[in-house]
């Protein structure tokens, strides 16, 4: 029964989990739909400076420093020329969607606003920042207008310059804002949402230490923010044209790989600190080598490191999923995408494609969405165990009580019954060996000894049946009290027989007597027994009858006899002592009517409203 | 008449003695005594008998094997046990030795004379005591059955009926008067009383308990 309720719940649990999941995937796909829309943007193709012609020169720096005294920069010279239509009288825009590292423009030898990246902020070839300027129709002239681009690198870096657009404002703005958007707006975003997340799974983790993909999330996070990030300080300054903390992104990759072997429960990676090695050794040849060594060699080296990182990662959560767990999948897609997009970048930098816009760092909302969603995921998955489970437990604990209450009446019951059987044993045995046996033997020595001891005889036999009295008063009667009146005639009948006195038996059907304990059926049966033996000792009857009956407000034992009644004192005062005291324990109304014609002794037991409930049961039905 | 061969198997010698002369004296009756139930055993290999008095409680252990093994070998045996108290515990072990009544050690002579030719002649007497055991075996049976199934109980209504007059004291013609049925027909609900007894008996808690030690006898 209970296996079958568990199994239910689970099954419950599987088909939420599985709605959840396709919930996930929704999502993932708007997300991913988001940045392909963020990269294409309106289309301003036709806007293109076709005829940018340039040549890449190397200057000598000016400023040198401690590390390198010397140097020389690389400067690219691009000139073009571009048509205004004439009837459009607006203004223009020039956009550059990527460049490394300062750009300065000059318009029919006007010149334009400077612009240069920030080294120590973004990471080194990755930088893409979107270069915008007006250009007001006043530098314009109709016709052919000339433009000179020219873009220096910075120490030991290579310059770069991408498209060239010029055309009609409106258009080209438009287009300016998707690039901002993508490449400022969102990783700003992007940082607030990962220090969040940060502290949320640290939280997580500092609660419950045993779920190590929390930790390694939370460590994660916090190296991708902190890298590129605002909050973190420019150390590099200009003598060296290397962000320093992008080479952070190498141990975020190695936490995120950590993060999947934790989360999936794979442990095929024996020993998890080699991760580490190649980006401290490549942090160490990074710091201890030139500019151009740095960007040409180490930076290729880190971005491969990366990627095989990412790629292993995306292994891991696929080997995940295949083994059943179904958030694996999730990560794995968000994985695979972010490598690809990462690819994608890799390819741009080298100049294999051209595209207007980079996709990595805006991509990692691919993987910041994945991460939010498996974390509500996962709590409103646990939540909803934890509801149903409290529930499950709340109707157990009902049940349980319910059949422990039961049980310890049972079991209160049973020893009640057994405590009984033992004092009942015990004193038989006393009975027995003892007085039972000794009894016997004067009875049988008063018999032998003939007519002068019958006396002797008659009261052993007495003693003998009052012991009997009071076993049977021990005896479980299951509270009907015609069965313990059954029983006292069984045991008074031989002194009945011997004094050669008929008795008449006038039992109704009486209702149960639960409310009457061993020591009030006991008490009952002594009345009885004094009366009877009373009528039979002194009344000189020859006839006794019992009767038992019910009125609607008690229950009457009487015993009649039709001998010579009494006087009251004397022989009979003592035992009716005795019975108004047992009547009166009783809580019952003992009357006796004494006449020459007889004696009639009656026991009334008023019910009491309390017990009337317990006379539905019988014994014998 | 035909001669009834009794074997009285009773420690105490004044109980025996006054057993044995209740029997005796009447000339249908040819009594042996025993002490233990080795002397029974002696007796009974020597000669066969028609009813055994028997005390559970002997010297030489309890009787109720010896009794169920003489029943077997003689299934005519007839079987009264001798108690002091005729309690409960003590009715159980006779029902379970396969005794069809008990006898109280201080009965009157011509009471023990009685009793054994009413069980001699085939009428098994039962003592409301037992009545009222059987009722509540049979409730108890009951209440296990209908649980499981809709099985028949095991004692009809009319049987229920008169072990319920027995229980309350009723002599068998007060119960045929009060049942409005023939006085002649109780015994045969009796015995086929006995039959059940005797057969849910020996897998009952009590004897079982009784056999175990758990319950010591009288």
């Amino acid at each position: 029964m209970d296996c079958l309720y568990l199994i239910n719940k689970l099954k419950d649990y599987t088909v939420r989990l599985e709605s959840k999941w396709l919930l996930q995937i929704i999502s993932l796909s708007a997300v991913l739909l988001l940045l392909w829309v963020n990269a294409i943007g309106p289309d301003i193709s036709h806007h293109k400076v076709t005829d940018l012609t340039c040549d890449t020169t190397a200057e000598p720096t000016f400023r040198g420093n401690l590390f390198q005294p010397t140097g020389s920069r690389e400067v690219v010279n691009c000139r073009g020329t571009f048509t205004i239509s004439q009837p459009h009288s607006g203004d223009y825009g020039l956009l550059i969607p990527v460049f490394r590292d300062k750009v300065v423009i000059t318009v029919n030898s006007q010149p334009f606003p400077t612009t240069q990246i920030e080294p120590w902020r973004t990471p080194g070839l990755l930088t893409k920042i979107p270069y915008y300027t007006a250009l007001t129709r006043a530098v314009l002239v109709d016709d052919t207008n000339k433009v000179h681009v020219r873009v220096e690198a910075l120490s030991g870096r290579r310059a770069m310059l991408g498209d060239l657009y010029i055309g009609p404002e409106d258009a080209v703005r438009s287009q300016f804002r998707w690039l901002w958007l993508s490449s400022v707006i969102v990783p700003t975003l992007l940082i607030g949402a990962e220090l969040a997340l940060a502290m949320m799974f640290f939280m997580i983790w500092n609660k419950r230490r045993k779920e190590h993909a929390f930790g390694w999330l939370a460590v994660f996070l916090i190296l991708q923010a902190a890298q590129g990030s605002h909050i973190a300080p420019p150390i590099t300054g200009n003598f060296n044209g290397v962000s320093y903390w992008t080479l952070i992104t190498l141990f975020s990759a190695a936490a995120y790989v950590m993060f999947a072997r934790a989360l999936t429960g794979n442990i095929w990676l024996r020993r998890p600190w080699l991760l580490c090695v190649a980006p401290t050794a490549l942090v160490a040849a990074a710091l201890n080598s030139d500019t151009q060594t740095a960007t040409q060699l180490l930076f290729p080296i880190g971005i491969a490191v990366l990627t095989s990182y990412l790629l292993t990662s995306a292994y891991i959560f696929y080997l995940g999923w295949r083994r059943g767990k179904i958030y694996a999948f999730l990560f794995f897609l968000a994985t695979a995408s972010f490598a690809l997009l990462l690819i994608h970048d890799t390819l741009l930098q080298i100049g294999l494609i051209n595209s207007s816009a980079s996709l990595a760092r805006p991509g990692i909302v691919v993987l910041v969405v994945a991460i939010i969603l498996l974390s509500i995921n996962s709590f409103s998955t646990a939540q909803a165990k934890l509801d149903s489970f409290a529930e499950a437990m709340k109707q157990r604990a009902v049940e349980i009580e319910l059949r422990l209450q039961l049980s310890f009446q049972e079991l209160h019951r049973q020893r009640e019954k057994l405590l009984l059987a033992h004092e009942r044993t015990r004193i038989m045995r006393d009975l027995h060996d003892g007085m039972g046996a000794e009894m016997v033997a004067i009875l049988a020595l008063a018999e032998r000894n003939g007519q002068a001891s019958s006396a002797i005889a008659q009261h052993a036999r007495s003693a003998l049946t009052d012991m009997r009295l009071i076993i049977s008063s021990l005896e479980d009667y299951g509270g009907d009290l015609t069965m313990a009146l059954g029983t006292w005639r069984e045991r008074a009948e031989p002194l009945v027989k011997a004094a050669n006195v008929s008795l008449g038996w006038k039992i109704d059907r009486l209702p149960l007597v639960d409310p009457f304990s061993q020591q009030q059926i006991l008490n009952i049966l002594r009345i009885l027994q004094e009366a009877t033996t009373n009528a039979l000792k002194h009344a000189n009857a020859s006839e006794v009858t019992i009767t038992a009956s019910q009125n609607d407000n008690a229950l009457i034992i009487s015993i009649d006899d039709n001998g010579h009644g009494f006087e009251r004192p004397a022989t009979t005062g003592r035992g009716l002592d005795n019975m108004n005291h047992r009547a009166m324990q009783l809580k019952g109304q003992l009357t006796v009517n004494s006449s020459d014609r007889g004696t009639t002794v009656t026991l009334e037991l008023p019910f009491c409203s309390s017990c009337e409930k317990r006379f539905e049961t019988n014994i014998a039905r | 008449m035909s001669m009834h061969r009794i074997l009285i198997i009773e420690d105490d010698s004044l109980a025996r003695e006054r057993m044995v002369t209740a029997l005796s004296q009447h000339s249908d009756c040819e009594v042996l005594e025993a002490g233990s139930i080795k002397a029974a055993q002696q007796h009974l290999e020597a000669s066969s008998v028609d009813l055994i008095l028997s005390d559970l409680q002997l010297p030489d252990g309890l009787a109720i094997d010896f009794l169920v093994e003489a029943r077997k070998q003689l299934p005519a045996l007839e079987i009264l046990v001798i108690s002091v108290l005729g309690d409960q515990s003590t009715i159980l072990s006779a029902i379970a030795a396969g005794a069809s009544g008990y006898l109280l050690k201080d009965a009157a002579p011509l009471d023990i004379y009685a009793t054994a030719m009413e069980v001699l002649a085939g009428g098994s007497p039962l003592s409301p005591s037992i009545a009222r055991y059987v009722l509540i075996q049979a409730r108890d049976a009951e209440a296990a059955n209908s649980t499981k199934s809709g099985e028949h109980s095991i004692l009809t209504p009319r049987e229920t009926e008169v072990l319920r007059e027995i229980a309350k004291g009723f002599k068998y013609h007060e119960i045929a008067q009060i049942l409005a049925i023939s006085p002649h027909t109780i015994p045969s609900y009796i015995k086929s009383i006995y039959k059940k007894l005797d057969a849910y008996n020996r897998s009952s808690a009590v004897y079982k308990a009784v056999k175990s030690g758990l319950l010591v006898l009288d």
